[in-house]
């Protein structure tokens, strides 16, 4: 049996006696992703100079430069400031597994917090799905989990080593006790 | 010795200090509320501490230079 990461720490809602086998959050690929976003936002700066240099050298002059200075600045604090929310927004989107449940942990925005959690019992169905160049060659995907309620199944998005999360979590269901273990058919009855 | 405090001498200056001053409350107000998430929500405080304190740092020199740049803006 494969257990990726071990990990003993806490997380609100935590029971007593519960202990945490995995922590998960994006691959770090998607925050690359994103970070190549932000930079391009920084080669602004960049490419403001330049072309002020080429094609508006006024601008460099008294007193235009004390307002062009006065926007790098205020850029600067801004693109600091979407540096700061893009990680803080990747580091709280985290998933748990522990020994007795799912918990997923969603930073929506700054202002939005969601916690699901799901007992180990009530899973149906796990589907790791790898797609795309990035996904391929570096390992990382979706996992679904297909819960026996109505609620709509969980999801891990682009976690790494999809397959063997599933794995992980299917080999946790099935060392689940047999009196524990949701049963379809029994639910139809 | 007087400190070195921005005095708006004109309308434009104020109306400029005025807007700067909105805008950099609205920077202030989204870097709190990420701080306070991350402080609240992070699985590691000692992490979220440093990375806060961090933020600050720069964010307070970033704020010192914009407001050097306004100071130095003559109408």
């Amino acid at each position: 049996m494969y257990w990726p990461k071990f990990k003993r720490t806490f997380f609100p809602g935590q029971q007593q006696g519960e202990e945490i086998l995995l922590e998960i959050r994006q691959h770090w690929m998607v925050f690359l992703i994103k970070m190549l976003i932000w930079l391009m936002f920084a080669g602004i700066l960049i490419l403001t100079d330049w072309a002020i240099n080429t094609y508006v050298p006024l601008l460099k002059t008294y007193p235009y430069i004390q307002y062009v200075n006065l926007a790098k600045s205020v850029y600067l604090m801004f693109l600091m400031l979407g540096l700061l929310i893009m990680w803080v927004m990747y580091y709280l989107n985290v998933q748990i597994i522990t020994n007795e449940r799912i918990v997923d942990i969603t930073q929506v925005s700054l202002i939005h917090h969601t916690l699901s959690e799901l007992h180990l019992s009530r899973i149906e169905d796990v589907t790791a799905e790898v797609q795309g160049i990035f996904g391929t060659f570096l390992d990382y995907g979706n996992v679904y989990i297909q819960t026996a309620g109505e609620t709509e199944r969980f999801k891990f998005d682009r976690v790494p080593n999809p397959h063997r999360v599933e794995k992980m979590i299917l080999d946790l269901y099935e060392n689940l006790p047999p009196e524990q273990k949701f049963s379809k058919a029994a639910m139809e009855k | 010795m007087t400190p070195n405090v921005f005095q708006p001498t004109s309308l434009g200056m104020t109306l400029l200090a005025l807007v700067f001053y909105v805008v950099m409350a609205g920077f202030v107000l989204y870097s709190l509320i990420a701080i306070y998430a991350l402080l609240k929500f992070g699985r590691s405080k000692i992490l979220a501490i440093i990375v806060s304190l961090l933020y600050l740092i720069i964010s307070a020199s970033l704020y010192a230079s914009a407001v050097g740049n306004l100071s130095n803006i003559k109408f």
